[in-house]
């Protein structure tokens, strides 16, 4: 085997072991370019609970969204209260850990950012559930 | 057949004869007087102490659940700890060193790192002395340099379980493997059965590392001469059956092992196992990288016609069957059931850092900057390390002045419990999601998932909070499950969910009246890198 070839060999095999540079991405957003100010704002809510909406949906389960009064947390009641699970999603995964951390949500399970009751729901309804709470 | 005691010519060769040029290290003149074997031990001391330096600066940090596991184990009578480990999944060679350990220097986290630590600093005069016949003095510098700076071994040497223990018998045993069936010499085939042996008795991955071998080793009867077949059935016979009648007082309890323990917190793997060598197993992609086209570059010449039958071709060979055919084997196995992690690659260490030290010998001043630039990636005191392994410490020392005995302490996770026995006061009762713990030093994985199952959390948790009196306090730890990569797997997944009801349970008997709550902890939560729990403290009305 020729020297070329056993370079290109070796320079593929270290790029696909190193898997292409493994440095995280960065986050997509808009050039500072676009930024720039004219007539229009650009603001824009990134709703809490889209990803998990978009999923109970796309797996056609049956799901009311509220939110809760004080803290205007969105919160998704799967099938029927009490007995569905319910999952409150919260800022960021810290609260969520924090509030079990202080004993105040012990009947939750932590799933990211998202505190998913499962109350008294078992197999496959609550499987979707985590599935959805964990959706991003 | 003649035992070779020198490397031969075609293994040491450097570059003199090729486009790159050959480097020699400038040494002061003082050093270069002293004679060879003083200036050789000056350099493996100097790489002993740099190791020791980098692989303690957490050596005295908290364990996490896989370590409370093994001191809970290893602090039983030696006689009795082969029947526990019946119930664990594990062999039990290191728990029962471990022990021996123990009785010496007793079970603190820093004296128990240290049986690890002195495993991973034996690893670098251990691979200089191997490498030496194998492949020459540059070559063995140079895997006695990569042994030192293993950031596979900077994380395992301050780690109270069995990897770097194996990592050193994985050297031991390709030591023996190469220079007793590719140089002929008989002796090291005794040393390759008894090192297969022990790796047999210390970590399961040993039956994937064995059949790498004997695969290996078919490879090489096809493509070698006279010279090496000879004998070369009769002795590969002889070292697995040495292996296999050392093994064999072991097997009815592995047979056990495999058909009732498992590692149903363990997913199969998929085909993110070159990232995961180059993470955690060279340190980074960097190294990967460097590692791969410089080694690869000194094995160029060996796939030539001309060298295709050298010894140093076969012994490239050999290792890179070693190293590739360990990893299929385990990742074939984990897709039946799962064994896969890359702290299981210990097996594969020493012949991965022997193959890329050997090519990086052959290439000169390539191979020169090529372990400069390692060096300068890999010597980071801390920086494969974790500082925060777990925070049972942190709950250990809030609540140890809180718990009486008698109080009862329930764990989330049932493989937890050990971890928080460790780190909690003597005289509790003790209890997981799956019932009652009669001992809390070890995890019974013997059909754990049907057990967790079967299991209800409305008809095991009641009657344990309905039998404490009042004034007796529960102590409810419970894990953190943050994000979702580590909560895949059907154990972990029901541990999230069943953690999640039993706290349900309680929540309801607090809100009754019957519970009240009294402390929490950790208040400093730093994070942690594998499992981190909660616990808060309630007491009976």
């Amino acid at each position: 085997m020729s020297l070329v070839k056993v370079t290109v060999f070796c320079g593929l095999t270290a790029l696909l072991i190193s898997a292409c540079g493994i440095q995280s991405k960065p986050e997509a957003g808009t050039s500072l370019a676009a930024l720039k100010k004219s007539g229009n704002w650009y603001g824009r809510v990134d709703n809490a609970a889209l990803h998990q909406v978009r999923c109970l949906k796309t797996d056609k389960v049956k799901f009311r969204l509220h939110y809760t009064a004080k803290q205007h947390l969105p919160v998704i009641q799967i099938g029927t209260a009490p007995k569905g699970p319910e999952m409150v999603i919260y800022p960021t995964g810290g609260i969520v850990q924090g509030l079990q951390i202080m004993g105040e949500e012990q009947g939750g399970e932590i799933i990211n950012q998202v505190l998913l009751y499962p109350n008294q729901t078992t197999g496959k309804l609550l499987k979707k559930a985590e599935a959805c709470a964990a959706a991003s | 057949m003649s035992a070779i005691t020198e490397a031969p010519a075609d293994l040491t060769a450097t570059s003199d004869d090729w486009f790159i040029r050959d480097f020699t290290f400038p040494l002061p003149g003082f050093i270069k007087r002293l004679p060879a074997w003083a200036r050789t031990s000056l350099i493996l001391f100097i790489l002993c102490l740099a190791s020791a330096y980098i692989r303690t600066r957490v050596i005295g940090q908290q364990f996490w659940e896989d370590e409370g596991i093994t001191v809970g184990i290893s602090s039983h009578s030696f006689g009795s700890i082969p029947g526990i480990m019946k119930l664990d999944g594990s062999p039990p060679l290191f728990y029962m060193m471990l022990h021996v350990w123990m009785q010496l220097v007793g079970n603190g986290q820093a004296a128990t790192h240290w049986l690890s630590g002195i495993s991973a600093l034996l690893t670098i005069p251990i691979s200089y002395w191997g490498v030496l016949r194998i492949a020459g003095k540059r070559a063995a510098l140079m895997t006695a340099t990569l042994m030192a700076f293993s950031a596979f071994l900077d994380y395992y040497a301050q780690e109270t379980r069995m990897y770097a223990f194996m990592t050193l018998l994985g050297l031991i045993g390709t030591i023996g493997f190469i220079r007793g069936f590719v140089f002929r010499e008989r002796r090291y085939v005794v040393m390759f059965s008894l090192a297969e042996a022990a790796m047999l008795y210390t970590h399961n991955w040993a039956l994937f590392y064995g059949a790498a071998g004997v695969v290996a080793l078919i490879i090489l009867y096809y493509i070698s001469g006279p010279e090496i077949r000879e004998n070369l059935i009769k002795d590969a016979v002889y070292a697995y059956l040495g292996a296999a009648i050392l093994f064999a007082p072991w097997v009815p309890t592995f047979i056990s092992q495999a058909l009732h323990t498992a590692a149903p917190w363990d997913t199969a793997p998929r085909f993110g196992a070159p990232i995961q060598i180059a993470l955690n197993v060279y340190g980074g992609a960097s190294v990967a990288m460097l590692s791969v086209i410089a080694a690869g570059l000194g094995y160029a010449r060996l796939f030539t016609k001309a060298e295709r039958n050298t010894t140093a071709a076969k012994v490239g060979l050999m290792l890179i069957c070693l190293v590739i055919l360990t990893l299929a084997f385990g990742w074939w196995a984990s897709q039946v059931t799962p064994a896969w992690n890359p702290r299981y690659f210990a097996p594969i260490i020493a012949p991965l850092m022997m193959l890329t030290a050997i090519g990086m010998s052959r290439v000169g001043i390539v191979g020169a900057i090529a372990m400069l630039f390692i060096l300068i990636f890999l010597c980071r005191p801390g920086a494969f390390e974790t500082k925060y392994k777990s925070d049972m410490q942190d709950i250990g020392g809030e609540m140890a002045g809180l718990v009486h005995p008698g109080d009862l302490v329930i764990v989330g996770q049932p493989e937890e419990t050990a971890l928080a026995y460790y780190y909690l006061p003597g005289g509790l009762k003790w209890a997981n999601t799956i019932g009652p713990v009669a001992d809390p030093t070890y995890m019974n994985w013997t059909n754990a998932m049907n057990r967790y199952l079967r299991a209800t959390p409305s008809k095991v948790l009641p009657p344990m909070i309905k039998a404490l009196k009042p004034g007796q306090q529960l102590l409810y730890i419970r894990s953190l499950t943050e994000g979702t990569a580590g909560w895949k797997a059907q154990w972990t997944a029901e541990i999230r969910l069943r953690a999640a009801q039993w706290g349900a349970i309680i929540q309801h008997d607090l809100s009754d009246g019957q519970l009240i709550q009294e402390r929490w902890a950790p208040h400093n939560y730093r994070g942690a890198c594998c499992v981190a729990n909660s616990a808060v403290l309630y007491k009976k009305a």
